[in-house]
């Protein structure tokens, strides 16, 4: 690893275990300056997320203001220790477009399910360190070969098939499902590395 | 509990960017519920989704759209979640996970059972023409066996109690069975125990 990715990795670290201490700050304190900077940062995101996800350019907006609410109001069932802000603001977006698309909720695990059957060992180490392993996944996101990123980001962007990705991309649909198996392989890597 | 069979990348994916039909989507998180491996697995793509929504960019937010959230930070929370109906037969809640009971969208002994064999019952929980599947809740007695069929579309089958055995293999609660399209198969119920199952199947009934 040269010093340059050293450089963003300690960026992307910095940078995100801020967006925890505002997130703790709006779940705590209903801080509304914290929330104002965590609107400033994912708004412009979340709306292009949800423009790429299928939504017209006009509701994009709403869609993403919305999400914000959300944000606001669910932040106290964020635990830093389960996943990094951006997971947990990509999961909210992600189901309120779902939602919009069609008439029945987004299917989910609910925690306090009787029928859910609890790991028997807790990965407690993988779990404490989500937002290191969220920037150890951003840089090998950044390292992934083109072919594979395209691939892996087209099915995100889209929610669609692999087979809806591979007619839009204009390739076999074996090569969009070997991209995905290999980028998937190589971001596993990255996330369960030792730090 | 150990579930020994589980979906794919391409299912586990799909469910992360919600690329499934609704019918799918119930079947993953209900074996999601039963398997803390899968969890695991769908909450690092869920990580490489937070990931590529941090790479992007969009148009700087406005001061008015700003303004506009605060002012409406302090309004009454809609009521989002759609929760299972109330449960009064808490053996049933711990069987059937919560995905599945509100698709199910009535309690146990609300549910309309038929009988297409004598040993076979189930409960079809989604109108076909809604999703283009035949989604339904299965119960097969002890020992029997499910009529050899294929079907057009990738079954999804999830064993929530008992067991049955094809020539994938022996699944039991919180395995998940994907026999794809064409492929004809057998399964036989456990000799020990009856079997309740979550099925899922593309396109047209086939038996």
């Amino acid at each position: 690893m040269g010093n340059g990715q050293v450089g963003t990795l300690k960026q992307a670290t910095n940078q995100s275990e801020g967006f925890v201490a505002l997130l703790i700050a709006v779940a705590e304190r209903r801080d509304r300056g914290a929330f104002s900077e965590l609107y400033r940062h994912y708004t412009p995101k979340v709306t292009t997320l949800a423009v790429r996800m299928g939504v017209e350019r006009s509701g994009a907006d709403e869609v993403a203001q919305e999400v914000m609410l959300a944000v606001w109001r669910r932040a106290r069932s964020y635990d830093p220790t389960r996943a990094a802000v951006s997971t947990w603001i990509y999961a909210i977006a992600r189901n309120r477009v779902i939602d919009g698309m069609r008439k029945q909720k987004r299917a989910e695990v609910d925690p306090q399910d009787p029928a859910l059957e609890q790991a028997e060992h807790p990965e407690v180490e993988a779990l404490i360190d989500n937002e290191r392993r969220a920037g150890r996944l951003l840089d090998a996101l950044d390292a992934l070969p083109t072919e594979q990123a395209e691939v892996l980001r087209f099915s995100y962007f889209q929610g669609k098939s692999q087979s809806l990705v591979a007619e839009e991309l204009n390739l076999p649909l074996g090569t969009v499902k070997s991209r995905t198996r290999l980028g998937l392989a190589r971001l596993r890597g990255a996330m369960g590395e030792a730090p | 509990m150990t579930t020994h069979h589980h979906p794919d990348d391409e299912l586990l994916l799909g469910y992360v960017t919600g690329a499934l039909s609704y019918p799918a989507e119930v079947v993953m998180a209900a074996h999601l519920t039963l398997c803390p491996r899968c969890r695991d697995a769908a909450a690092d793509l869920e990580m490489v989704g937070g990931e590529i929504l941090e790479e992007l960019e969009g148009a700087s937010i406005t001061e008015d759209g700003l303004t506009g959230v605060l002012a409406r930070l302090d309004e009454p929370a809609p009521v989002s979640m759609v929760a299972p109906p109330p449960e009064a037969d808490s053996e049933w809640a711990q069987l059937v996970p919560a995905p599945l009971r509100a698709m199910a969208a009535v309690p146990k002994g609300d549910l309309s059972w038929r009988r297409p064999l004598p040993w076979i019952s189930v409960v079809d929980l989604a109108n076909m023409d809604d999703h283009g599947a035949a989604v339904y809740l299965m119960h097969v007695r002890a020992g029997r066996a499910i009529p050899r069929h294929s079907h057009r579309g990738t079954e999804l089958t999830l064993v929530l109690a008992g067991g049955m055995t094809d020539q994938h293999g022996h699944f039991r609660r919180g395995d998940l069975l994907a026999v794809p399209p064409g492929v004809t198969h057998h399964p036989v119920m456990d000799d020990d125990e009856d079997c309740l199952c979550f099925s899922v199947l593309p396109m047209e009934k086939c038996w």
